[in-house]
């Protein structure tokens, strides 16, 4: 894997201003980088801001503070034309397939727009993509699945047309927010090992979005997770599975299916954390069995726990 | 061992415009009343219409229904409409899917709890049906001051353990619950998975827990029944280690390859080629036959053995399970 970084943040807040009550921020001054044909898995719970940081990494959203690069551009204030130059490089992957696709299009119609748009082709030229398009996501024989209309298809390969437009502009950077979420198992290993093989015939980057740790540690190359707003913990994806230094990392680990863990969960009490912008402290510090005085005052940092893993806890210092 | 629910060769069919469109095909489990039974399938498997077959929930005009279902011994469609009303809840009670929909908005927590009371107790006081919400609530570890909420005050997981707490209420000796966890964040999730655990042992339980999610029901339940297309293809009391995957029906084998791991060494997985059968377009076969690794040729046209007991895999190409090693002298 090259070390060549494609897309970063540094310190990107995203606040929504709430009638009569402080701003909601989002995402709190997260600052996470991707390199090229790397694979980052962004987990945490609902609300912890990881479809945040996927919208403003795409730039759906315009970042409050903080700036997003691509290529080494500055690209957190960019619109009209420089955006829609952006979109080619940087596309996304929704969650529902149900809800992403229009019923009163075909797949050919999904399809031939971004073709249009972000690459200008026409005619024959366009077909030809197109056709190339269905293929690469394994909707074959693309002759027929062009004519065919959403309500026609399958969840899994609903999920595929909407693969196949992120591809259309031939981008390098694909956010990917719970793309399998969806979806049955058995049709879920399937969307992910054809996400594994389009990284390595089309050389792109991904910020895989979810809540289930195991297709995290299966899909990704590193694992950031979320809480409250805020990038608690980031390290490669084995070290964060077999070694997590984060108290709410450990938590999400034990209650994850799967996991091997007994007895009670590693929490004080169940509740969600508070996202107002006057909050000071760790977002886990209401919940966390480790809290010591200073998590109410503080916001830890991010400091290194290996060269290859960070944690912002007061535990790791 | 007391066999609490018993599913017997059930047939379930949908009533369509087009005809007929099966659901539930030749379907028999049992399930003791201090045991959980995970149901697992994938989307449109028949999950759900096991639930509400199970509790009689499918109108005349809408479904057929075909088999027996004991419940405590006594056949549930045989009982008139009056027995069947004082039937469910005291005896069989449900947790629904979406425990948003579940609850009325415009009435309290309390009121439901009233609610059903009433209805099954004759002469309850309120004195009573305060006292009683208040230990329910507090069994799936709410706060008693949650009786005065109304649903929308209340976040889901908090909803979810109400509804446990709801069905709870009557004392019933079958739990049927349908997805009793999805939407919930895992944390959640987990906690009152841990509940649904320690109340079921508590309180001598039979728990059909019908899931989509096949290691979440691999830590809870003590077998496993995996559907496919109306079909049960395999009870299991086996655990699912990737290693013992050959012992498996082909199709569990399939799911058990699908999904990523958590823990362990990193392996690779691999999707099940093809899709679920259309079920107007059913032959008289195997379900799983286009999509089988193991098929044989008889499996086309050869419909799939009845069984029934504890553990059994129906499947031409596979032995059944050995339920007991007996050292032959």
């Amino acid at each position: 894997m090259s070390a060549k970084i494609l897309v970063s943040t540094d310190h990107v807040t995203v606040r929504f201003p709430r009638p009569g009550a402080p701003d909601l921020v989002a995402s709190r001054a997260v600052s996470l980088h991707i390199a090229t044909q790397e694979t980052l898995g962004l987990v945490g719970e609902s609300g912890s801001g990881k479809t945040t940081m996927g919208r403003t990494l795409v730039r759906l959203l315009t970042p409050s503070a903080g700036t997003v690069w691509f290529e080494g551009k500055d690209v957190t204030h960019i619109h009209g034309s420089a955006l829609m130059r952006y979109h080619r490089n940087a596309q996304m992957i929704f969650q529902d397939p149900f809800a992403s696709l229009n019923p009163f299009h075909t797949v050919g119609h999904h399809l031939a727009r971004p073709l249009a748009r972000l690459r200008h082709l026409k005619g024959h030229e366009r077909q030809e993509a197109l056709d190339e398009l269905l293929t690469l996501v394994g909707l074959t024989p693309s002759a027929v699945f062009r004519e065919k209309y959403p309500h026609e298809l399958s969840g899994g390969q609903r999920q595929r047309v909407a693969i196949a437009r992120a591809l259309a502009g031939g981008p390098s950077f694909i956010v990917a927010d719970e793309p399998v979420s969806m979806l049955d198992v058995s049709l879920r290993a399937e969307i992910l090992t054809l996400l594994e093989s389009l990284q390595e015939r089309r050389g792109l980057s991904y910020l895989y979005i979810t809540h289930d740790l195991a297709s995290a540690r299966y899909l990704s190359h590193r694992i950031a997770v979320m809480y409250g707003g805020s990038l608690v913990e980031i390290a490669t994806a084995e070290e964060l599975v077999q070694a997590p230094a984060h108290p709410y990392t450990r938590l999400l680990l034990a209650a994850t299916p799967g996991s091997p863990h007994k007895g009670p969960l590693p929490e004080t009490m169940q509740g969600a954390p508070d996202l107002s912008a006057d909050r000071i402290g760790c977002p886990f510090a209401p919940r966390c069995p480790s809290v010591m005085d200073q998590c109410s005052q503080v916001m830890p940092e991010l400091k290194a726990v290996s060269p290859s893993h960070q944690a912002a806890c007061f535990l790791n210092t | 061992m007391t066999e609490a629910l018993v599913v017997d060769s059930l047939h379930v069919s949908y009533i369509t415009q087009s005809g007929l469109v099966p659901a539930l095909r030749n379907v028999s489990l049992s399930i003791a009343s201090n045991e959980i039974l995970g149901l697992v399938g994938e989307s449109g498997s028949g999950k759900s219409t096991m639930a509400q077959a199970v509790m009689r929930l499918l109108k005349p005009d809408v479904a057929t229904v075909d088999g027996r279902i004991l419940v405590d011994g006594q056949d549930l469609y045989q009982l008139t409409p009056e027995e069947l009303r004082l039937t469910r809840w005291r005896k069989i009670a449900m947790v629904f899917q979406s425990s948003m929909n579940a609850l009325n908005p415009v009435l309290s927590i309390q009121e439901h709890f009233a609610d059903t009371m009433e209805a099954h107790i004759p002469g309850i006081t309120r004195d009573e049906i305060l006292k009683r919400t208040a230990d329910l609530l507090e069994q799936v570890r709410l706060d008693p001051a949650v009786a005065r909420s109304y649903a929308h005050e209340l976040s889901g997981g908090m909803r979810q353990r109400v509804v446990i707490a709801l069905s709870l209420a009557l004392d019933p000796s079958v739990l049927i619950m349908d997805e009793p966890t999805t939407a919930l964040d895992v944390v959640v999730q987990r906690s009152i998975l841990d509940e649904i655990a320690a109340l079921q042992k508590q309180r001598q339980l039979a728990v059909l827990f019908i899931s989509h999610d096949f290691n979440l029901v691999s830590g809870l339940a003590n077998r496993i029944a995996v559907m496919y297309a109306g079909e049960i293809m395999e009870i299991t009391d086996r655990g699912m280690a990737l290693e013992d995957a050959r012992e498996h029906h082909p199709y569990t084998q399939g799911l058990m390859r699908a999904a990523p791991r958590l823990v362990g060494t990193k392996v690779s997985i691999e999707g099940i080629p093809g899709e679920p059968p259309d079920m107007t377009q059913l032959g008289p076969g195997c379900p799983f036959f286009d999509r089988c690794p193991e098929r044989l040729p008889m499996c086309r046209t050869t419909p799939l053995p009845s069984k029934s007991g504890r553990v059994y895999i129906r499947c031409h190409a596979m032995p059944d399970p050995v339920v007991e090693k007996v050292k032959r002298p």
